[in-house]
């Protein structure tokens, strides 16, 4: 299947109802309870139409956390492979992008060394607000606003705290 | 070597040499005295230390004996003190030295099937007898719990042994998220070091950044400013409320309790988003520098914006002990007695809950000037720990508005680098975190060494589990520990019933579209860098690269190249080189392809 | 032409096939060829049995005249006893088709196969006997047979004991039987069966209970009502595996047979309260019974216990049934008398199956230990896929018999409001809850009896290495054959109960029972209905369901193939599989006041508070209520009075002299008065 086809499969089946199954590969704990905070009541991940499963078998998103430590290896493979296709992987954190921990004995740093990657969630920790954005792209749902920023001063006025 | 008895002097640390033969005889005499730490350093020539603590308020202190144990072997502390049993593990895996008496050692970091490196030197074929075995014999089996557990909680692995019923023994494997953190802050500077210090348990960030801090500027010298002092307070207090709030949410999940587990999410999101405008991160990241405190509150939104969300916590918690279907899972649950408490040497509400005064907030000497009042409790049960943490959040909710009135500021100092060695402390939401560095002449990390308070307790939850109901009574315990996997697994690396609802398989079960319009509260998220071009020349960008402790900047030629994804946004670019540099703003950086993330910024051409 | 003669081939051949077993079963060809022989024997029982349900009573002949003990020899093909008689004959068959794969020739064998022939005869003895002295001296020969038969292997103490046991109380059991006889004949001046039930009007109400309280006491003995039944799980477990399933799918039956002729045909007692007694009776039993089982990991002595839970269940509904004649409801009467025996079929199908089982999983894997076995599914797929057919059936699910029969027993105590007085309605109801509280513990006992030995993964290496290479497998599966027709045929085996029922009753249901359609009512056409045939057919259908999507979408969408998910932990071990015990440790938990449990653990952190691991031993024992509390004080009374009367025994000439002399001394007075 091309990327194309994964993306309107995905779109098709997950658009208004996905799965989520969370894993943590090492990372502080941060991460966890942000993404724990999706089903409190100020994001309700619920009525989006998203759910967490304890399950991989009924899971759809695999959503990872952590820089992939490689005692941890054989577990984050054995739930990936738990879980029927199509699936996403969605990496969300500074760590399992490739952030704070390099390459080494202990850790392989990045998430998509170990499991192949659909999404990526930059953030220390992600917000709430950024995993659902992230969520929503990973459904097709929102569009990615990253590819189009330069993160150029000229382009982003400043900004002080306190600023609406 | 010293025949005079360690005492402890209050406020201080005093630090005794001890010869390995003694060793036995000190650690009996310092029978009356906390455990607080055992660790080891040096791989030629090892020298083990251990810290006691005296709890008692108005005389609390430190003791910290140093012990050469070059033969490889040291006399087994843990017959005669239960709290070193974890240590000696530890510190066989890392240095390869045992005590005396040949007794099985647990496995604590090293994952059986991996080689990973390691502080000292590994013991050449480890001996068979070494590890102690996990045989489960009888009518019991063992029930294998993890390590990937319930949705959104940390990768821990219980092996649960029961009867079918009842807990008949509980052990745990803590490697799966061994990072090697006391490895990697080898070489760094302190301040690199509060970095990843930071990243040790991100829930107790303030406490475990202060506590290595003032271990570094006790090794230096330095004494932070009262006023930077009393912004570490302030912070370290913010934590400890929306820690305990976040207790209570994983306590009301634990028993099934939704209304009450969404409250205490309401409260315990408001508290984060106050830690965003008052510091500028939800978790406090960043706050806490060498030699006092790099931020400086927002006071204003403090005293505005702390009142409602803790009339939120107190709301959720007076509801909650109103409710006698939630207190009677709560009572007689977990029960820790104080003699457990005290010998396995358990700090925090778990310890106070069970009649002990531990609380490093009493050593005199730090901002907390006058003793803040320390709750106790005598059940020991998880009632006792939910109600000490209540007390532990209104007084919070005091000390805040005290030290805003005695008046907070952000001012570090930079680390003289010089050679030598210090122990600091701060009271995490969870316990007593403490870190202890040795730095070289270079002012460089030599060992540091990096207790969170979850290295002390999880050593207790097996004993509060046992002969409890299986499936019901550990996560409602372990809630009310409120532990991270992370905390413990440092060294070198419920309940919840999700309710699906299938129904309309085609036409999915959406109720409002996303997003509406954009979120109130975004504004005060930290958020990664935007780059001025034009401020970029190639020693700026040099600068820059230099300062990323996270590896998202790379200077090829004449480009800078930024990975956003690597970016932590902890605004140390930034204080670099503040022309070249400013927030962006965006915090929706969920992208497809990882390309995507890197950004190419041209320098500026030099002539 | 009568069924008769059927059963006298049978016991021709079962004759033969004892002499065949002594002489030649020392080779194989010996061996083959007295099965062979037994299940010839085994066939003419069963048509036998079968015929004499349609046909009603023969007369009661004395073949030949012969004599047996100081009267003649009477015979009696009755309707009551043929599904008895045909379970017999079907359970020889399978028996007879098992036995040349599971023993080896030996002599041991030969004696064995002697024995067991001879209990066969002895079984069809009681069953057709037709005087009260055949019908007591077959009752021997059958209880001595099958005291051969359980000492098998007599040098291993559990053998022992069990054979013991059986011995011991299986006498206690028949003086108690004799008494009763005894009353009867001498009441009635008859002492041939059909003569007692015929004038039975004439035993006065007192001595008709008594001889029932006797009969009930003395064949609850061998059948295994509860506090009786202590020799079952000892019995039944040391004996072979097929000797086991005839011991708990046919001797166990003759017991409830000797009840079902005291209760119903040989001067059944007047009013509620012998009704109210066997059915209290039968409920304790139920229940008590299949909570032991739960309790148990040896898998023979588990199938014991759910034998005894059987028991209890017909026996409940025979009491019932008095209560309901008592209260002259006869549709009511004849329906749970037709329950009861439909059960007796039922059980005697499966549990013979499941202990055939048993055996073969016993010599494939050498224990028979549940927690030492695990995934046998794999190793052992045939006698898996047979076993689970037998668990069906005696876990009560539909659609196979056992849901029938006890569907049927169930809907009769549910019409308990139509006796008319509130107290025996409330009763029945209570009888009906307990049932109810069984039927539960059934299905959650046979779940853990099939899937921790078959399910999983194989706990042993013993349990991993078996192979069903010469294990039996076609006497089973008759077994399993004859249980699903048990089932879907219902109505035809409902019509001929009918008949059956009638000979003892008097009343015919006819369209109460089956007012058509392959549909079954009970006893009432406005209180309940169901069809056991379309059940089975619809159940059948609604499987192929998903059978069919899966055929049909497979070639659509690939599949791999991954483990079973297990948290992501990387070996998994068998130790971290359900074991037996800690499967049933909540009913462990909630009736710990019937099991007392004694709970031994040792573990690192008792001796270590450090928190070092290390072995983790956990024991629970369940005290076993009965020998402790009721037969041990028996025992020792018997034996305190037994001291007592041991000086009588001095050994000195002098003192038996001069009991001599006072015995004529007294003879002499007695005469002269």
């Amino acid at each position: 299947m091309t990327a194309e086809e994964l993306r309107e499969t995905i779109a098709r089946q997950f658009g208004r109802s996905l799965h989520i199954r969370t894993l943590d590969t090492g990372s502080c704990a941060v991460c966890e309870q942000e993404i724990r905070l999706l089903t409190a009541p100020h994001y309700d991940l619920h009525r989006l139409g998203f759910f967490f499963t304890p399950a991989p078998r009924h899971a759809d998103l695999l959503l990872v956390t952590g820089p992939m430590i490689r005692a941890f290896e054989v577990a984050a493979r054995k739930t990936y492979d738990a879980m029927p296709g199509p699936k996403v992987v969605v990496a969300t954190g500074a760590c399992a992008l490739g952030g704070v921990y390099p390459a080494d004995p202990f850790t392989h740093g990045t998430v998509d060394a170990v499991l192949p990657v659909d999404v990526w969630i930059p953030g220390c920790p992600p917000s709430p607000l950024a995993l659902l954005h992230g969520l929503g792209v990973a459904v097709g749902r929102l569009a990615e606003k990253v590819r189009d920023l330069p993160f150029t001063a000229d382009d982003h006025p400043e900004r002080t705290r306190g600023d609406s | 070597m010293t025949t005079v008895e360690p005492r402890v002097v209050p406020g201080a640390v005093t630090t005794f040499q001890v010869a390995s033969p003694d060793l036995e005889a000190v650690v009996r005499d310092l029978a009356d005295l906390r455990l607080a730490d055992m660790f080891a350093s040096g791989a030629e020539h090892t020298t083990l230390r251990l810290v006691w603590a005296n709890d008692t308020a108005g005389q609390a202190g430190y003791v910290v004996t140093e012990t050469p144990v070059d033969s490889g072997e040291y006399p087994a502390l843990s017959d005669i003190a239960p709290a070193a049993f974890v240590e000696e593990c530890e510190i066989y895996e890392q240095f390869g030295t045992r005590p005396a008496g040949g007794k099985p050692l647990n496995r604590m970091m090293l994952p059986p099937h991996a080689s990973l490196p390691t502080l000292g030197r590994k013991p050449p074929a480890e001996p068979e007898e070494a590890r102690a075995p996990h045989m489960v014999g009888g009518q019991a089996f063992e029930f294998p719990f993890g390590p990937v557990r319930q949705v959104g909680v940390e990768s821990l692995y219980y092996g649960l042994v029961t009867s079918g019923e009842e807990v008949v023994d509980l052990y745990l494997f803590t490697w799966h998220k061994h990072r090697g953190l006391e490895w990697r802050l080898q070489g760094k500077t302190p301040e690199q070091a509060l970095f990843l210090a930071e990243r040790t348990e991100g829930l107790s960030a303030v406490a475990m950044t202060w506590a290595l801090a003032a271990a570094a500027e006790a090794a230096a010298g330095v004494q932070p400013a009262k006023a930077a002092q009393r912004t570490r307070a302030v912070a370290l207090e913010l934590e400890r409320l929306y820690n305990h709030a976040a207790a209570m949410a994983a306590l009301c999940q634990s028993t099934g309790l939704s209304v009450g587990q969404s409250a205490a999410e309401i409260a315990l999101e408001r508290l984060l988003r106050l830690n965003a405008s008052a510091f500028g991160h939800r978790y406090l990241f960043g706050v806490i520098g060498t030699g006092g405190a790099s931020r400086a509150p927002d006071t204003d939104a403090i005293r505005d914006e702390l009142p409602g969300a803790y009339s939120e916590f107190k709301r959720a918690a007076d509801a909650l002990l109103g409710t006698n279907s939630f207190v009677d899972r709560l009572e007689a649950t977990g029960i820790l007695t104080a003699d457990q408490a005290r010998d396995l040497g358990l700090v925090g509400p778990v310890a106070r809950a069970s009649g002990l005064t531990a609380d490093a907030r009493l050593v005199p000497g730090g901002p907390y000037g006058t003793q803040p009042a320390v709750a106790t409790a005598t059940a020991g049960d998880v009632l006792a720990r939910f109600t000490v943490m209540l007390a532990e959040a209104a007084e919070s909710v005091r000390l805040i508005g005290q030290f805003l009135d005695a008046g907070t500021a952000a001012s570090t100092i930079e680390l003289p680098r010089t050679a030598g060695t210090g122990l600091g402390w701060a009271e995490s939401p969870r316990g007593e975190a403490l870190a202890w560095v040795a730095l070289g002449d270079d002012g460089r990390i030599a060992r540091a060494r990096l207790r969170p308070a979850s290295a002390r307790n999880w050593r207790g939850f097996d004993d509060a589990c046992r002969s409890q109901n299986v499936f019901t009574d550990i996560p409602i315990i372990e809630a009310s520990f409120w532990l991270t996997a992370a905390g413990m697994a440092r060294l070198q690396g419920r309940r919840r019933m999700t309710l699906w609802f299938i129904r309309g398989i085609r036409r999915g079960v959406v109720t409002t579209r996303y997003p509406a319009r954009p979120d109130a509260s975004a504004r005060f998220l930290p958020t990664p860098p935007a780059f001025r071009p034009r401020a970029l020349t190639r020693v700026t960008a040099d600068r820059l690269v230099a300062s990323c402790p996270s590896g998202a900047l790379r200077r090829d030629g004449g480009v800078l190249s930024y990975d956003v994804g690597r970016c932590t946004a902890c605004g140390r670019c930034a204080a670099e080189a503040p022309a070249a540099v400013q927030s962006s703003g965006e915090f929706e950086l969920a992208a497809t392809a990882r390309s995507v993330l890197i950004k190419r910024i041209p320098l500026r051409e030099e002539r | 032409m009568t069924p008769l003669d059927f059963l006298y081939a049978a016991a021709a051949a079962w004759l033969a096939a004892a002499l065949a077993g002594v002489l030649a079963a020392r080779t194989a060809g010996g061996l083959r060829a007295c099965c062979a022989v037994s299940a010839l024997g085994g066939v003419a029982a069963a048509i036998g049995g079968g015929w004499s349900l349609v046909y009603g009573d023969t007369p009661v002949v004395s073949p030949g005249g012969a004599t047996v003990v100081g009267g003649p020899l009477q015979l009696q093909a009755t309707s009551l006893a043929g599904v008895f008689t045909a379970l017999l004959g079907v359970v020889a068959v399978a028996i007879a088709w098992y036995a040349p794969r599971y023993h080896k020739p030996s002599g041991g064998t030969a004696l064995y196969l002697a024995a067991y022939n001879v209990a066969l005869l002895g079984c069809l003895a009681v069953l057709t006997a037709g005087g009260m002295v055949t019908f007591l001296i077959a009752w021997e020969t059958m209880s001595l047979a099958c005291y051969l038969l359980i000492l098998r292997h007599p040098r291993a103490a559990p053998v022992a004991r069990g054979a013991f046991w059986f011995l011991a109380l299986s006498e206690a059991g028949f003086l108690l039987v004799v008494a009763a006889f005894v009353i009867l004949s001498s009441k009635t001046g008859y002492t041939t069966l059909a003569g007692i039930s015929a004038h039975g009007a004439l035993v006065p109400g007192g001595w008709r209970a008594a001889a029932y309280l006797l009969a009930l006491s003395g064949f609850g003995f061998k059948a295994g009502l509860v506090p009786l039944h202590v020799w079952l799980p000892e019995a039944h477990p040391v004996a072979p595996a097929d000797g086991s399933a005839f011991l708990s799918g046919v001797v166990v039956k003759m017991g409830v047979y000797g009840i079902a002729l005291f209760a119903f045909r040989l001067a059944p007692p007047a009013g509620a309260w012998p009704g109210l007694i066997t059915m209290g009776g039968g409920a304790v039993t139920a229940a008590i019974g299949i909570l032991y089982a739960m309790a148990e990991r040896d898998i023979k002595k588990f199938l014991a216990y759910s034998t005894i839970e059987n028991t209890g269940i017909i026996v409940t509904a025979f009491g019932a049934a008095m209560i309901f004649h008592a209260s002259g409801q006869q549709a009511l009467w004849a329906f749970l008398l037709i329950a009861g025996i439909y059960h007796v079929a039922n059980h005697g199908c499966y549990k013979t199956l499941l202990f055939l089982e048993a055996g073969v999983t016993e010599h494939a894997t050498g224990t028979r230990d549940m927690d030492r076995l695990g995934g046998l599914v794999h190793r052992l797929p045939r006698s898996a896929v047979i076993a689970f057919a037998g668990t069906l059936g005696i876990a009560a699910l539909p659609p196979l018999n056992g849901f029938v029969s006890e569907w049927l027993i169930f809907q009769g105590l549910f019409q308990g409001f139509r006796t008319g007085s509130h107290l025996t309605g409330i009763l029945i109801v209570l009888a009906a809850g307990t049932l109810g509280l069984t039927g539960g513990l059934a299905v959650y006992a046979f779940v853990r009896g099939f899937g921790i030995p078959y399910l999983g993964m194989p706990r042993t290496r013993q349990a991993a290495t078996v192979s069903e290479k010469g294990q039996p497998v076609a006497g089973p599966a008759l077994l399993a054959v004859a249980c699903v027709a048990l089932a879907v045929g219902a109505p035809v085996m409902l019509y001929a109960l009918d008949k059956a029922a009638r000979t003892v009753t008097g009343v015919t249901l006819g369209p109460l029972l089956l007012p058509g359609n392959l549909t079954v009512i009970p006893a009432h056409a406005d209180f309940a209905a169901f069809s056991p045939t379309y059940l089975a057919v619809f159940l059948s259908c609604a499987l192929a369901v998903p059978l069919l999507i899966y055929v049909a979408g497979r070639p659509r969408a690939s599949s791999t193939t991954v483990p079973v998910w297990d948290g992501g932990i990387v070996s998994f071990k068998p130790r971290m599989q359900y074991s037996a015990m800690t499967f049933s440790a909540p009913t462990r938990v909630t009736f710990d006041a019937l099991y007392r449990p004694s709970v031994s653990v040792t573990r690192p952190s008792d001796d270590d508070p450090a928190g070092r691991s290390g072995p983790v031993h956990y024991e629970a024992r369940v005290t076993p209520a009965f020998q402790r509390y009721l037969y041990r004080p028996f025992v020792r009374g018997l034996e305190w009075l037994a001291d007592l009367v041991r000086p009588v025994q001095s050994g000195d000439v002098n003192l038996y002299l001069l009991y001599v002399f006072v015995v004529i001394l007294l003879a002499y007075l007695l005469g002269a008065v």
